[in-house]
């Protein structure tokens, strides 16, 4: 009876202590309940850093989506599955880094660009003021927007889910309207806008490199302007499209449409928004400089006689690789080192976006401009003879093809958007590959519902 | 108790941990057993010992389970930064920013117990028979929770896992002439787990894609099955996931003798597995790039099956009979050793050969494998590993005083 007593007595002695420890090793939710300065600060670089997240890696949408579309590929011993899943057979929707990738990465920065705007709502932040409130507002909305896109870029008609501001393990529909995502995105941009119109002069946080010459909230605007654009493009809202390359950083004033070709313009074109790399510590390196990363032949071949372009993005290699019957003696250049920027957008891209713009309102003259604009400067080329309405559209997906090479994809997602993502228009090197033309919902997402 | 024929114990057990989602409440564990032992019931049965014991055990959930916590140690230009981190997985546990569950608490096992030990013919023969069953309640795991979220995992309490099994272990010392001894010994164990209820439904532990294979718990299977694709869909879509293996074997047995003749001895050990699977890709990469010893004959074939989508292609059986260690070994007479040096107590020459052979029908270097290092559950992956040392030893043993 004595023991038990005594064990009663320690009992309540240990009961009388209090074990809660905060979490050390880590800033979490619960630090965000009361954000400090630093911690939204963090927060806000932490968009862009989850932004360029896998962009270079082999199994990255830069190099990925480049195979879809044939302009690239990837040769490699180590792994079959370039060949096996990406040029032949069918997406796995098991597959991390074939696919699933592309939707868990910007689904954790849509959450973390989400944590951010509850951040600064948060009565109890007072660090910054409000138009630094409104600056990042609008940041976090447009890299949101980045990453939306980065899902339905890569999953198309097989959906989205939009509403993922829950909390976790609750889940939203898949949305399988690109009409409805394409909305969705946009009025996330517009409402950037406003933020970003009410934000002062500037950001509360540093932009780094990538984003030199768009990190004031007004400059940031046009970065946000010219993605708008994009996705009104993609959504075949011209006019809607025209306007915000308007508002956006397009320009085209060093660019004559006749030659001689303007070395200015040509500087003008590469103007833009980048994800930034580094080899310090803790930064992510560039590693699309890889030997085993090739370029597809059908890019050289398919080339116009001396365009300029090819000249400047492929190399040809001393020792060709071949595997699984698929071939190449060409490489990239375009990423030489480990801290080479990726585009996000660039003025070149612009200047194309308005003509297929105008192409889409069936106003051919100032789209021939603006094809000519980037065949005389970009590609080192005569201007355009002959296009009308039936072979615009090829000429400036072509236009877009090079210009855009291997900078994310762009020949695979227009193709796409056309509905000629064929064999008339993606090289086809054996009998038995496929062209993909969206990568499913990934397992982590469908079978977690 | 009872001229110590009988032996009854009893305990409670109470715990409290700072990382239980609720760091002052006190979980209780009980735990009993009983055994009672039966002498000379026969003439050539010395003893025989029943047993019986039940315990439950708690374990505590691992530091920054209860906490959602952000990735910091990256930086974008030495601009530091902090995010979101979708990888959550069981591979690094405790490692990723998870999402966690501010409710925790410890997962509970309940195991039941019951046996028997046997000594008979004057202590020549011992047999030891276990049965087990224990069950984990309230299954600390990261289930899955589907990738919009921004996570793919958060910490929960939830499910169920039995594991059931059996051990037996014989030792015979029999009669022989007088310079002749054998100690020989036989350990049979069978273990079956099963995943009995999984509220958060099923999840993948580790593997490389669906394609190549994935362990993966699921509820009404073993804790260690494999699953992969099986082809394509009915619309053409890819694939049918299916179980194409498990890493758990049928049994293990384990044979160890030692046999002593005058100053000679000899030892080996034998293991035998039966059953269990392994995800070879050392030979799918081998095949790949038709390098495979058997590639005009089956590996071909055996590529094309999981071109089109069947991950079974490189799952193998990991049976295998390995003779582990073998030594013989010659003991100087005393008497001898002592002339030469008084303090001499002991000398001893010995060879020994540890992994000498293998009989298996596994394809590469050895069924013993994992490609993710130590894991409780998805071992049995091999990308081109290097083989295990075969190692040869002489030495000689002096023992002083």
């Amino acid at each position: 009876m004595k023991t038990l007593r005594m064990g009663m007595l320690a009992t309540l002695l240990l009961t009388a202590c209090d074990f809660d420890v905060p979490d050390l090793n880590r800033p979490g939710l619960d630090t965000l309940q009361k954000p400090t300065t630093s911690s939204v600060q963090a927060l806000a670089t932490g968009l862009l850093i989850g932004a360029r997240k896998g962009v270079t890696d082999r199994v990255g949408l830069v190099v990925e989506w480049g195979i879809l579309g044939r302009e690239a590929l990837v040769l490699t011993p180590s792994d079959p599955r370039f060949v096996n899943e990406l040029l032949q057979g069918s997406l796995d929707p098991g597959s991390n880094n074939f696919g699933g990738n592309f939707w868990v990465i910007p689904y954790s920065n849509i959450r973390g660009a989400n944590l951010l705007l509850h951040a600064l709502d948060n009565p109890s932040f007072v660090g910054f003021t409000t138009a630094q409130k409104e600056a990042t507002r609008g940041f976090a909305k447009t890299i949101q927007a980045l990453d939306y896109l980065q899902v339905i870029d890569s999953h198309d008609v097989n959906g989205a889910v939009l509403n993922v501001d829950l909390p976790v393990g609750q889940v939203a529909p898949i949305v399988t309207s690109t009409d409805q995502i394409f909305t969705f995105i946009e009025t996330l941009l517009e409402d950037a806008k406003t933020n970003l119109t009410a934000g002062g002069t500037a950001f509360p946080f540093p932009l780094g490199t990538g984003f030199t010459g768009f990190d004031t909230p007004a400059t940031f605007l046009k970065f946000n302007r010219a993605l708008r654009a994009r996705v009104a493009v993609y959504h075949k809202k011209y006019p809607e499209a025209l306007t915000a390359l308007g508002e956006s950083f397009l320009d085209d004033t060093k660019c004559p449409s006749t030659p001689p070709a303007d070395a200015a313009c040509r500087k003008s074109l590469d103007i833009g928004a980048f994800h930034a790399f580094g080899a310090g510590s803790g930064d992510t390196p560039n590693v699309l400089n890889t030997s085993d990363i090739l370029c597809h032949p059908s890019t050289v071949t398919e080339a116009e006689a001396g365009d300029l372009r090819v000249a400047a993005k492929v190399k040809t290699l001393t020792t060709p690789v071949a595997l699984s019957d698929h071939g190449s003696s060409y490489g990239f250049t375009l990423y030489p080192n480990s801290d080479s920027p990726v585009p996000i957008i660039r003025n070149e891209e612009l200047i194309l976006l308005r003509a297929e713009a105008n192409i889409g309102q069936s106003n051919l003259v100032p789209a021939i401009t603006d094809i000519d604009r980037i065949r005389v400067n970009s590609g080192g080329l005569a201007p355009s003879s002959g296009l009308g309405s039936g072979n615009i559209l090829d000429e400036l997906l072509k236009q877009k093809r090079y210009s855009l090479l291997f900078e994310g994809g762009h020949r695979w997602i227009d193709l796409r958007r056309y509905g000629i993502l064929d064999a008339s228009h993606v090289s086809i090197d054996i009998p038995k590959d496929v062209i993909h033309a969206a990568f499913p919902i990934p397992l982590t997402e469908s079978q977690a519902r | 108790m009872l001229e110590r024929r009988l032996a009854l114990t009893a305990a409670l057990r109470g715990e409290t941990s700072s990382s239980n989602g609720d760091p002052n409440k006190i979980y209780f564990y009980p735990k009993a057993s009983a055994s009672y032992r039966f002498q000379n019931l026969l003439s050539d049965l010395d003893e025989l010992k029943v047993r019986a014991a039940y315990g439950e055990t708690g374990n505590h959930p691992l530091y920054g389970a209860r906490f959602t916590s952000l990735q910091v140690n990256t930086n974008i230009q030495g601009n530091p930064g902090i995010g979101v981190n979708f990888i959550c997985s069981p591979a690094a546990p405790g490692n990723g920013a998870c999402a966690g569950d501010p409710n925790i608490k410890p997962e509970r096992a309940r195991e039941f117990e019951v046996g028997t030990d046997v000594t008979a013919f004057a202590g020549a023969a011992t047999l030891e028979l276990n049965l087990y069953q224990r069950t984990i309640v309230d299954l600390l795991l990261q289930h899955a929770v589907p990738a919009s979220s921004g996570w793919t995992a958060q910490w929960s309490n939830g499910g169920v896992l039995r594991n059931r099994g059996i051990e037996i272990a014989l030792s015979v010392r029999p009669t022989l002439p007088s310079d002749l001894r054998l100690e020989s010994t036989v350990g049979f164990s069978r273990n079956v787990s099963s995943v009995r209820s999984l509220p958060g439904g099923a999840f993948v532990t580790g593997g490389f894609g669906a394609s190549l294979g994935v362990y993966r718990i699921e509820q009404g299977a073993s804790a260690t099955q494999i699953v992969g694709d099986v082809g394509l869909l009915p619309d053409g879509t890819c694939c049918v996931l299916k179980k194409i293996g498990d890493a758990e074997p049928d049994f293990l047995v384990h044979f160890s003798n030692r046999l002593v003749w005058r100053n000679f001895s000899l030892y080996f050990l034998l293991d035998w597995q039966k059953g269990s699977n392994i995800i070879n890709l050392t030979r799918l990469l081998y095949d790949a790039n038709a390098n495979s010893a058997d590639w005009n004959t089956t590996g071909q074939a055996r590529f094309n099956h999981w071109l089109a989508s069947y991950a079974d292609a490189y799952v193998e059986s990991a049976s295998f009979l390995k003779l582990r260690e073998i030594t013989l070994a010659y003991e100087v007479p005393s008497g001898f050793a002592g002339s030469l040096w008084s303090a001499i107590k002991k000398i001893r020459f010995s060879v020994s050969a540890r992994n000498l052979f293998t009989i298996t029908p596994y394809s590469s270097w050895d069924p013993e494998v994992s490609n993710f290092a130590n894991q409780p559950i998805y071992r049995n992956i091999e990308v081109t590993p290097y083989p295990s040392s075969r190692s040869f030893w002489t030495s000689v043993d002096m023992s002083f005083y």
